[in-house]
């Protein structure tokens, strides 16, 4: 009997653990197929538009759209999908077109969502990263381009090229195609710098010190704050270490390691002064006066080491001034950050190297409507609402009456439910909410958005400070290398910026000394730097001539 | 009634073929199949067949066109990835963490388990065990925060050097320390869970051997040594040729959450480059090729390592 009961819990058991197993490949397939079947539903895509290219919105379709983006920090706060935002809300009511919103939060994702082979209908992603760039992923009908459908379906969007020739000029390809609705930087803010150099100015006052303006003041500085105690002068999460002393010598290097000088394309970490700013770096690191630990911190830790007083001087944006000083101010007394000025070599110099970038990016996020979408003129009348006026207030300063008001001199102005929210929501969580201002996307940001969130005058005057530049001249404008040369120079950059980024520290600590900077500079030509320049140059000749 | 001579020769049956013996195995032990018939359906499905996939290491993986129809490119991203300059050193400090892991903390979870197993008070005993397996269960991401928070200059570990008289250096910036760090920090984390096996093992060993040895006037010493260590020789010997089938598998994440480009010459190990090259890039053709090439090489180890201990020691996987 017991010997049964036994078989027959085991055979239940086995049974059980069988079904189960079949039961997530079914759920796995379920959820796979809901989402297509929402990209391929739409059975009357009727559309109302006027005689004439004025389109109607809310318009009258029963066309539900995909849309696929990454899920930013300031709306996750408080939403657990960008449906569920006033701003996507608003925006569906006005245009009259439902959308799903679907997201990930890790870069991985982007590749997962493009090797399950079920692309939704929109999506909002940095497209330049895609192997063999956003050239390929159009080669590869995995997105399409507007010119088609631009006329009749976006035009807004053609409206506004058309105001906007020269940036019209940047955001078109070589062969003329529009592909995707780009970001892009309103008028007014090619030299806005939003982030600089902050130091402790209660320090520098305790040591009868003003605020550093060339590096030898700088050198000083923090040689104060070291005999001050402060174990780690500077300090800097790894992503953006040397950069703003590198810039003095005309040295720019990361993000911005490709600029201009005279027409010619260079890249930072070769250039001659590069030596020069290295052994500056070195001595600095080899006194103290940089924290030791510095290839280890994170953006939490110089956040901790700021605010506790054990690192007195670091490279951030404006809003840290604020946020910084609150934080501090409890619990070390007289605690001021200051913003100082970008440091030039000798007094009096013109800084020329400065952070700015283009209006237009082909590197920044791009919102595309992909090759599966089977209304891509719904798709793109829903992406137009952005580049109308309505559309861009709606984007840059939210809802009306909720979260700007717009004042007698038809200037918009955020309310205090934004500025001061009544609970408790940070500034850039309400914007998660009701606008898209938080951060790029398929729209043209404002330049008066930001000067209205300085909560403290420190931070104007900052930003004033930093944004008078004669950068300019440097800048890299936004070129497009072709397929084909785009494997090259991916595959050639990868092991480069490896190399540059080891060789950075080293040189740094010590572990390589400064005489060795020729087998450094023949170690990167033997990586072939040459050849990235030159394709540079080719794709920069290009552009020019466009 | 004529008896043929020849109908006394019984008719020679051949031995019984594979499918028979399993149909005879199968009526006999039928719920033990059916037990493990799931288990054999999860590996074909999630082990076996996404094998198709391995063929986009020899294409240049499109996704529009998807597996199939894909261009062929040969050895092209085998050829990249050997051709790379940084290959040797990757590959090198692939293998020099996995050896050295090998050379310390497979004996350590030895000789721990042996210790365990001396340990007389059971309360003592169980309290030891359940400290030594938590880490286990902790999240590599938190493991690496503490790890990094210890090694900085003003951290933990180097208050203690300061303590004893030494210079406070950060740990994770310099290249002689990393695997160190890497290393004792992995045994931490895995020498209490590893002991498991061969506890359970040691169970398993016939307590009238120590009986045996005591009336020999064998002491404690002999008698781990001859019967309890020979007692787990073929635990030891299978985990260790598993062991072989993992050498170039140097988890990425561990690695990449205690690495930065000052320790990257002995830190890059061959997941974290092709992470950063491959991934990153989104290029799964060459992810995939050098995934492949560290199949094929740790099964090469696996295979040549049972056959040896086959030779060897009569003890083998199969």
């Amino acid at each position: 009997m017991k010997t049964t009961l036994l078989k027959a819990a085991c055979f239940t058991i086995a049974m059980l653990v069988f079904v189960t197993t079949l039961t997530a490949c079914q759920a796995g397939s379920t959820t796979g197929s809901t989402t297509s079947s929402a990209a391929s539903s739409g059975t009357s895509a009727a559309v109302t538009t006027t005689a004439g290219n004025a389109p109607v919105y809310p318009m009258k379709t029963d066309v539900k759209l995909t849309y696929w983006s990454e899920m930013n920090g300031n709306v996750s706060a408080k939403y657990t999908n960008a449906g569920e935002t006033p701003f996507a809300k608003e925006l569906s009511k006005r245009t009259g077109i439902q959308v799903e919103y679907i997201h990930s939060t890790a870069k991985e994702s982007f590749s997962l969502m493009l090797a399950s082979n079920q692309l939704p209908d929109i999506v909002e992603y940095w497209w330049s990263s895609y192997p063999g760039g956003t050239a390929k992923a159009l080669e590869e009908k995995v997105i399409i381009s507007l010119n088609d459908i631009m006329e009749k379906d976006a035009p807004n969007y053609t409206k506004w090229l058309k105001d906007h020739p020269d940036i019209a000029r940047q955001i078109r390809w070589d062969d003329g195609s529009y592909v995707g609705f780009p970001f892009v930087n309103g008028d007014g803010r090619q030299t806005f710098v939003g982030r600089g150099p902050l130091i402790r100015k209660d320090l520098l006052d305790k040591k009868g010190l003003g605020i550093p303006e060339t590096v030898d003041d700088w050198y000083n500085a923090l040689l104060a704050f070291k005999s001050l105690g402060v174990k780690a002068p500077f300090t800097k999460a790894k992503g953006y270490l040397a950069d703003f002393i590198a810039r003095a010598y005309g040295i720019q290097l990361d993000a911005d390691a490709w600029y201009i000088e005279d027409g010619k394309v260079v890249y930072g970490p070769v250039q001659p002064a590069y030596k020069d700013f290295l052994a500056t770096w070195h001595k600095w690191y080899d006194e103290g006066l940089i924290d030791p630990d510095i290839a280890t911190v994170d953006a939490n830790i110089e956040t901790a080491k700021m605010a506790d007083g054990s690192a007195a001087a670091t490279f951030n944006y404006v809003s840290r001034v604020y946020n910084y000083n609150k934080a501090a101010q409890e619990k070390i007394q007289g605690y001021n950050i200051v913003a100082a000025p970008f440091p030039v070599l000798k007094k009096g110099d013109a800084y020329e190297y400065s952070y700015i970038s283009n209006l237009y990016s082909s590197s920044e996020v791009l919102t595309v409507i992909t090759g599966n979408c089977k209304h891509p003129e719904i798709a793109a009348r829903f992406l137009d609402y952005l580049w109308g006026e309505e559309g861009n207030i709606l984007a840059n300063w939210g809802i009306p009456d909720v979260t700007y008001t717009t004042g007698a001199n038809k200037e918009p102005k955020y309310t205090d439910f934004l500025l001061k929210n009544p609970d408790g929501w940070t500034m850039s969580q309400v914007r998660g909410g009701y606008m898209r201002s938080y951060s790029s996307g398929p729209y043209v940001q404002d330049k008066r958005i930001d000067i209205q969130t300085y909560v403290m005058p420190e931070q104007v005057t900052a930003v004033d400070m930093w944004s008078k530049n004669a950068s300019m001249k440097h800048l890299m404008p936004p070129i497009a290398r072709t397929a084909q040369e785009n494997t090259e120079y991916a595959t050639i950059m990868s092991e480069v910026e490896t190399y540059y980024k080891e060789c950075l520290l080293k040189f740094m600590i010590g572990t390589m000394k400064l005489d060795e900077y020729d087998a450094y500079k023949a170690q990167m030509k033997n990586l072939k730097i040459d050849r990235a320049i030159e394709i540079q140059q080719a794709a920069y000749n290009r552009y020019i001539s466009k | 009634m004529t008896r043929s001579l020849q109908t006394d020769i019984l008719p020679i049956k051949s031995a019984p073929g594979f499918f028979s013996r399993i149909a005879r195995d199968f009526k006999k032990n039928r719920l033990l199949y059916l037990m493990i018939f799931p288990v054999i359906v999860y590996y074909i499905i999630f082990n076996y067949g996404p094998m198709y996939g391995l063929q986009i290491a020899f294409k240049d993986f499109n996704l529009r066109a998807g597996y199939w129809a894909s261009p062929w490119v040969g050895f092209k991203h085998f050829k990249l990835f050997f051709e790379s300059y940084y290959f040797g050193r990757v590959l090198r400090n692939t293998l020099l963490i996995s050896v050295y892991s090998l050379i310390f903390s497979f004996p350590a979870t030895i000789v721990f388990a042996l210790l365990l197993n001396e340990i007389r008070n059971r309360i003592f005993k169980r309290f030891v065990q359940t400290i030594t397996y938590i880490p286990h269960f902790i999240s590599i991401i938190i493991i690496c925060g503490i790890i990094v928070d210890f090694c900085m200059s003003d951290g933990l570990i180097n208050d203690i050097i300061s303590f004893l008289g030494g210079a406070r250096t950060p740990l994770l910036q310099e290249m002689k320390y990393f695997r160190s760090v890497y290393i004792i920090s992995g045994m931490w984390q895995g020498l209490g869970w590893g002991t498991i096996i061969y506890l359970s093992a040691i169970t398993n060993i016939d307590q009238e051997l120590y009986q045996a040895a005591i009336i020999d006037g064998a002491n404690r010493f002999r008698q781990i040594w001859h019967i309890t260590l020979t007692g787990i020789r073929p635990t030891i010997i299978i985990l260790l040729i598993l062991r072989m089938g993992s050498v170039l598998n140097v988890g990425f994440e561990k690695v990449i959450l205690l690495y930065n480009p000052a320790t990257y010459e002995v830190a890059d190990v061959i997941s974290s480059y092709v992470y950063r090259r491959g991934l990153q890039q989104l290029n799964w053709s060459y992810g995939a090729a050098v995934g492949l090439f560290n199949s094929v090489v740790n099964l090469i180890l696996v295979v040549t390592s049972n056959r040896v201990s086959k030779k060897v020691s009569d003890i083998s996987l199969w």
